[in-house]
């Protein structure tokens, strides 16, 4: 099911024209500074964004305009983040996709945000290449490289889709077919948190309950089989309580 | 319980006995002459009616008065038998024994006289002992008179052991002398009569496989049968139209000649032989002999009152068993009343024994084991009371059934004296309380949980009940608390908002019986409004502080980013970076310290992993290469992921900070057992100066702070180690510190593994 699925939703041609598009970006956060060093980020990638200092403008804005990408603060004067992400839900048809950045750590906060619908979730302080890339990957919706290639390279890691290997520097690095999956799974969709949920369905195609150790051993053999350090430019993030995330850094940053 | 098992044996002995006694007296035919007594009082009341056919002539004080003493000249008697021949009766039994040979013309006149008769029956008697060692000796009529009659039967008597004849045998069989192989056998000379009237035996006679068992005899009433005097026939004076067609008995009836027998009329008086003759012959053509039932019909009959009052015991009162027992002991004289109407004679002595034995002994060895029972209960009450205020009352000196029955009621006092008080002191209790039983219903409330169910609680089911006090939002929490197992309770208390607003911890405990069965729960409430509102206050101002203290150094970074990375700005990146760290550390403090421990499966491996990889562009700053090595094979462990990702980012970020540029720090994961429990044990080795000796022992305390040995570039924050220790504390871990030989730190951490899931992996 997980590959018919990405097949339908992932498309090169969607991913190419987001590439090459500017994108209305709606940024949200009391606090200046924040505003202005998120919105240099999102310049630097190519699009604009309109800035909102309180909870109600950002509402009363996203009834009235269209935006590609709204990034919330969570403590915000008038309507908190979280109040937004619900009212979005219902209130907004076609909402777009949202990302939270906030200070609050909490790893309660983080798994409540992304259960309610956040597309992501970024803790304050945070490296711009990071969330730039974290940003790119939401923008990118169902990955960048089709599923129909055969081969696809990230970094030095070469993925072989028909013999389902991968080479990382000229070394051949054997795997089990749901190690495959899981790995192809977690670089179409790098910089982006998947839910456990999503990831069991996808590559074990099941949604039964399946022993929460078996994707955690899967996670952790893929970790050091493909030695995804950021020697390497990729370390796999935990979101306890929700999932797990590739992230990709500058090498050598 | 252990009255019960007591009573059981008690009663299964006395069933035992009483069974074995009755069963052994109707064995060994104990109890005959009372069975005899009641036989003849029994008979009493159906007697038979004497047929009129049967005559008897007797040789009564007339005869003896008008023809002189006993014995008479043989002539008289043939003389009678030459007047009957000429009435022509239907049958005549000459019971006088003529088996001594008298004078021989005397004789011969007899026999002639005998002759005329077609149908006289002579009686042969039996002596016991026999001479020359035979059993008996056969005294038969002489011999021309034997010729005359046409057929002789033998006229000796049974005697009961009380000497009465109550019985008969239609028969007697025997060999005649020793050298006879060959039983004989001898009709009575009262079946020799029924035969000589009808055709073949009589149908009493023919029943029987064994005509010698002795039947009972019915009699009829004394002088029932009609009788005249042998002078009276002897002297013509009675016309042969009355003797035509009777059966005639002739015999003695007179006291002096001897032939006299205690009967069962129930008068003790004696009856001649004749008369007795005269009823046994009327039986015999009635059929109506009694037969006695068979010893083992007898045994089981006997026991069945004996029984029914042994099982009633169970059941029944006192008072209702003396009325079974009287009311069994008329039925089984009815019974046995009926059955005698009915020809068979059941014998009520045992079954009456049985009766009279098993009441008395039951009562005796019930009274036992309950008195027993209740000195022992009244010991271990004495003995466990608990010491509370109730007042003693002396006991005087009384007798043993007595002084247990007082004791038993001042125990009973005593009991309730203590339910009062403990009412007292539940009703007063400062905090709500009710009790229910097994089926949920609310046996008991004190005072305070008694507001809002003003219509009184009692009886009402659990539900209801919570739902009278429990805020909606919260019924589903408290009805989970409840139906859970009391082992598999995460937190032993729930807590819940009341519909007044109160905060409320509910705890529930089982209420046991003495032998340790559930009998119920109690279900104390404690307001913990106020800590609880405390406890909301600590964790909005925690959230604060995390919040808006890392909010502005998360801006002064942004702000950082923007400007040129010169000496400056870095170190005031190093300084907010620092607030930053120490408003977690502090925070993550203070949440340990005020929060319940609530963890989830984790692979350690990959959080330190994680944990080293967010330190990477530290240590890369100083060419520190921190690598992590895990010889586990997948060590999950039970544990709060934030807290420990922050404890290890911690180890770390301490661990680059003390390390001199280009070296490297070791991260090292191993299963090890303490106490043969499973463990992983983390080391963070690195390649610096180690750690001061004095700070040593200090090191995880609050505010302790390793800064001073370094060379001022690099400040720990004094919370980091304190924070890192609490939350192995929590975690059921340990950690400690120790300078490696040649240079470096370790700090090893020590973390039970998780309990290996029933799926495979």
């Amino acid at each position: 099911m997980g590959r018919e699925f990405l097949k339908g939703e992932g498309n090169r041609d969607i991913a190419v024209r987001y590439r090459g598009t500017c994108m209305r970006i709606a940024i949200a956060d009391d606090d200046k500074e924040i505003v202005e060093f998120l919105g240099k980020i999102v310049e630097g990638q190519g699009h604009i964004f309109v800035g909102f200092a309180d909870g109600n403008a950002l509402s009363n804005a996203l009834l009235r305009d269209t935006f590609d990408l709204v990034i919330l603060d969570w403590n915000m004067p008038g309507k908190t983040g979280l109040q937004i992400l619900e009212w979005m839900e219902t209130a907004v048809d076609d909402r777009p996709p949202v990302m939270m950045i906030t200070s609050r750590t909490a790893k309660q906060d983080i798994s409540e945000a992304l259960n309610a619908g956040a597309d992501d979730y970024i803790t304050k302080p945070e490296d711009p290449g990071v969330i730039a890339a974290r940003i790119n990957a939401i923008l990118r919706r169902g990955g960048g490289t089709s599923a129909m290639e055969t081969e696809a390279q990230y970094g030095e890691y070469i993925l072989d889709r028909i013999e389902q290997k991968v080479r990382h520097k000229d070394t051949e690095v054997s795997l089990t077919a749901k190690e495959f999956e899981l790995t192809d799974l977690m670089f179409r969709n790098r910089d982006r948190t998947l839910s456990r949920r999503y990831i069991m369905e996808t590559v074990w195609r099941t949604n039964a309950h399946l022993a929460t150790r078996t994707l955690d051993m899967h996670v952790s053999r893929v970790r050091s089989k493909l030695s995804l350090t950021p020697e390497n430019g990729f370390r796999i993030f935990t979101v306890f309580g929700y999932g797990y995330r590739l992230e990709t850094l500058k090498k050598g940053a | 319980m252990k009255l019960r098992r007591r009573l059981g044996i008690e009663w299964a002995g006395v069933a035992l006995v009483a069974s074995l006694i009755v069963a052994s007296l109707i064995y060994w035919n104990s109890l005959s002459s009372f069975d005899n007594l009641l036989y003849d009082q029994i008979s009493e009341y159906d007697r038979p009616e004497a047929p009129d056919d049967i005559l008897i002539i007797a040789v009564d004080e007339d005869s003896l008065a008008a023809f002189g003493k006993w014995p008479w000249s043989r002539t008289r008697h043939a003389e009678l038998l030459t007047l009957l021949a000429d009435a022509e009766p239907k049958a005549i039994a000459f019971d006088i024994l003529l088996s001594e040979p008298g004078d021989s013309e005397e004789d011969l006149a007899l026999a002639a006289a005998a002759a005329k008769n077609d149908n006289l029956l002579l009686p042969l008697h039996f002596v016991f002992p026999g001479t020359n060692g035979a059993d008996f000796d056969i005294k038969e009529p002489i011999a021309p008179l034997k010729q005359a009659a046409s057929a002789i039967g033998h006229v000796n008597l049974l005697f009961d052991r009380d000497g009465v004849v109550r019985r008969t045998s239609l028969c007697f069989r025997g060999t005649a002398d020793r050298t006879a192989s060959v039983e004989t056998i001898w009709p009575h000379l009262m079946e020799q009569v029924y035969r000589s009237v009808n055709e073949g035996s009589s149908p009493a006679f023919t029943r029987r496989d064994n005509c010698e068992q002795p039947l009972l005899m019915p009699y009829a009433n004394r002088g029932a049968f009609s009788r005249i005097s042998y002078v009276a026939v002897a002297n013509g004076e009675i016309p042969a139209a009355f003797l035509q067609d009777k059966i005639i008995l002739v015999g003695a009836t007179a006291q002096g000649l001897g032939d006299q027998h205690p009967v069962p009329l129930g008068d003790g008086g004696t009856m001649a032989g004749v008369e007795i003759m005269a009823n046994l012959l009327s039986d015999i053509m009635a059929d109506r002999f009694v037969t006695p039932v068979s010893t083992s019909t007898q045994i089981m009959l006997s026991l069945i009152p004996t029984w029914i009052l042994l099982i009633g015991f169970w059941r029944w009162r006192p008072r209702t068993t003396i009325f079974v027992s009287l009311g069994l002991v008329v039925a089984i004289l009815m019974a046995s009343a009926i059955l005698l109407s009915l020809q068979i004679w059941f014998a009520p002595g045992a079954a009456l024994v049985g009766l009279a034995l098993v009441y008395p002994v039951w009562g005796w060895r019930r009274l036992q084991a309950t008195s027993d029972f209740m000195d022992d209960e009244l010991k271990n009450y004495r003995s466990d009371t608990p010491d509370i205020p109730v007042l003693e009352v002396p006991l005087g000196p009384v007798d043993l059934v007595t002084e247990q029955a007082e004791e038993l009621a001042h125990a009973i006092k005593h009991v309730r004296d203590l339910r009062r008080f403990i009412s007292d002191a539940l009703t007063n209790l400062p905090d709500p309380m009710f009790i229910t039983d097994l089926d949920g219903k609310v046996k008991f409330v004190n005072k305070l949980a008694q507001t809002g169910v003003e219509d009184g609680a009692q009886d009402l089911a659990l539900d209801d009940m919570l739902k009278r006090f429990v805020a909606p939002d919260d019924l589903d929490d408290v009805k989970d608390y409840l139906a859970l197992d009391q082992k598999l309770r995460e937190h032993d208390y729930v807590d819940f908002t009341s519909l007044n607003d109160e905060v409320f911890a509910m705890r529930r405990a089982r209420v046991l019986s003495d032998e340790g069965e559930l009998r119920g729960h109690i279900h104390y409430l404690a307001d913990i409004t106020e800590v609880a509102n405390a406890a909301q206050e600590r964790e909005e101002v925690l959230q604060l502080l995390s919040h808006d203290m890392r909010s502005p150094q998360a801006a002064i970074l942004a702000l950082l980013d923007s400007q040129d990375a010169t000496d400056e700005n870095k170190r005031i990146e190093g300084h907010a970076r620092r607030t930053l760290a120490l408003a977690d550390n502090f925070v993550g403090l203070a949440r340990i310290k005020s929060s319940e421990f609530s963890g989830e499966e984790i692979l350690l491996s990959d959080l330190v992993i994680e944990a080293n990889d967010s330190l990477w562009p530290l240590a890369k700053q100083r060419k520190i290469k921190s690598t992590v090595e895990d010889q586990t094979d997948g060590a999950f462990i039970i544990g709060e992921p934030s807290s420990l990702y922050r404890s290890f980012a911690n180890l770390i970020d301490n661990a680059i900070k003390y390390s001199p540029d280009d070296s490297s720090i070791t991260i090292l994961l191993r299963p090890i057992a303490l106490d043969k429990q499973p463990f992983v044990s983390v080391t963070i080795t690195d390649e610096g100066n180690g750690i001061a000796e004095d700070m040593l022992g200090q090191l995880f305390e609050r505010f302790a702070s390793n800064d001073l040995d370094s060379k001022g570039a690099v400040k720990g924050a004094g919370l980091g180690l304190n924070f890192v220790a609490a939350v192995m504390e929590r975690h059921g871990g340990s950690i400690r510190a120790e300078n490696m030989r040649g240079s470096g730190a370790r700090f090893t951490v020590l973390l039970p593994l998780a309990p290996e899931p029933a799926e495979p992996v």
